[in-house]
């Protein structure tokens, strides 16, 4: 089964950055689509059909934080495993995103560590 | 067969009865690779980051630097059959075992700067690695089973590859 | 944390962001010292971000022009010249939210929440204050970068938020 993935960051490099880290993944990759902030990041959401959300904390418009809030009181968009990749430093806060049932992995990444996270959620999609 | 690979060289077979060696991995880099499917593997040992320091060197044998020896490297087991989707990449050595050099600018942790680079660039990921520290490592490389180990002194270690697990590969103790 | 502590706070988070964000390593300062002439032909690209929580201020990340090709080409996986001025301006721009993102819980320890700004290019460079910035230079393979961190308030505001030893959240890889 190919994972449709959607990327929502503010920077275009780190979007690119985090689909060529997905084609190393071993996994099949569907649609890949890509939002550059919270808003349209829960737009792309709400369309249906996304398997993965990879997404970032701090973004104008919308940050990740209420996007990922909004996500997840949402009946149709709930349950979507969604990855943060962010700077985000403060445990506090990771803390808070942790319990809404997502994973974190740091800024700076390694692409080996975005895979792994990546294959434990494709695991749990399937 | 045994085949010993020496400073600044590399060696690539699809013998399954070979065993490849790398001795005094220090700051230098020791890389296994291996596709099971292909039956191919290969072993490389370079000593330095980049060749603009001496191109004429890197002309003469490019395998003595990291920029220019691992894409002849992978070129080679590529010729050879291997696929980059099913290619396992493992590392080794990087050290800093000349204590008078600070960490901050050690060849060692360059040699594995620019070895990722390489890898990030051709899309290829680690499959393992023991990198670091202040002893010299030895590194092997069994064809037929694509097993890689390390030694320091008497202790041997065989580094595994992991993928879909949530924690990098390294080295761990062989009974 | 003041002074020197901040200093070199600075400079280990820039090298470690420029090493796994964009493969570039630490190398000694020249020789023969930073050359000011031709430091004041470089032109320069500077990118700041603000930052609000416990303390307020800014981080200003500034750089050679000509570092920008590598550095987008290094985290894109490209070739240097295959990139494009849109993509250098938000490869520099990446670079400098990173950097703040980690320094901020090294100066200010793990349980803060801090709202950092989207970054942007900026022409004016910040103006040198001992009592309310630090700046730090790091010398790398490709050129150098240089932090200026600047507190509102002066530097003093930090006294009481330095993290405890060995709080280092936000500078290990968390997954």
């Amino acid at each position: 089964m190919s994972l449709n993935v959607l990327i929502v960051d503010d920077s275009a490099v780190m979007r690119s950055m985090v689909l060529r880290t997905l084609q190393m993944a071993e996994l099949e990759l569907g649609e890949v689509q890509q939002a550059a902030n919270g808003q349209e990041g829960l737009a792309a959401l709400q369309r249906g059909n996304i398997d993965l959300a990879i997404v970032d904390i701090n973004m104008p418009v919308m940050d990740g934080e209420e996007m990922i809030r909004r996500a997840r009181q949402d009946a149709e968009t709930a349950g979507i495993p969604i990855m943060i990749i962010s700077t985000e430093g403060s445990q506090t806060r990771i803390s808070r995103l942790i319990q809404r049932g997502v994973r974190f992995v740091h800024k700076p990444f390694t692409p080996e560590i975005v895979c792994n996270v990546v294959a434990d959620l494709a695991g749990e999609a399937a | 067969m045994k085949h010993v690979v020496g400073v600044a060289e590399m060696a690539v077979s699809s013998d399954p009865e070979d065993l490849l060696i790398t001795h005094a991995l220090g700051s230098c880099l020791g890389i296994a690779a291996h596709d099971p499917h292909a039956g191919i593997g290969g072993l490389l040992h370079v000593m330095m980051p980049l060749s603009k320091i001496n191109p004429e060197k890197a002309e003469d044998n490019p395998f003595v630097f990291v920029d220019t020896g691992v894409p002849r490297f992978l070129d080679r087991l590529f010729e050879g059959g291997a696929r980059k989707q099913s290619l396992t990449v493992m590392v080794a050595g990087g050290a800093s075992v000349n204590r008078s050099e600070t960490d901050r600018f050690s060849i060692g942790k360059r040699n594995f700067v620019v070895f990722k680079k390489l890898l990030w660039k051709n899309g290829i990921l680690i499959s393992a690695e023991d990198v670091g520290g202040e002893k010299a490592r030895t590194m092997r490389l069994e064809i037929a089973s694509g097993r890689v180990t390390l030694s320091t002194g008497p202790k041997v270690t065989e580094l595994r590859p992991t993928r879909h697990s949530r924690q990098t590969g390294g080295a761990r103790n062989v009974a | 944390m003041m002074g020197d502590t901040l200093h070199q706070t600075i400079v280990e988070t820039t090298e470690r962001t420029c090493e796994t964000l964009a493969f570039m390593f630490p190398m000694p300062p020249p020789d023969d010292g930073p050359d000011l002439e031709e430091q004041q032909h470089h032109e320069i690209a500077r990118v700041r971000v603000h930052f609000a929580g416990p303390f307020e201020g800014s981080l200003t990340l500034s750089m050679p022009r000509s570092m920008l090709p590598p550095l987008a080409a290094n985290m894109l996986g490209l070739d240097g010249d295959a990139t494009t001025s849109e993509q250098r301006r938000d490869a520099a721009c990446e670079l400098c939210n990173v950097v703040c993102g980690n320094l901020l819980p090294a100066v200010a320890g793990a349980a803060p929440v801090f709202t950092v700004s989207p970054p942007e290019l900026c022409d004016d460079p910040p103006a040198p204050d001992s009592n309310s910035s630090v700046s730090a230079r790091v010398w790398l393979d490709e050129g150098w970068a240089e932090v200026e961190f600047t507190v509102k308030g002066g530097l003093c505001v930090l006294e009481g938020h330095a993290p405890s030893c060995g709080d280092r959240a936000g500078l290990e890889p968390v997954a």
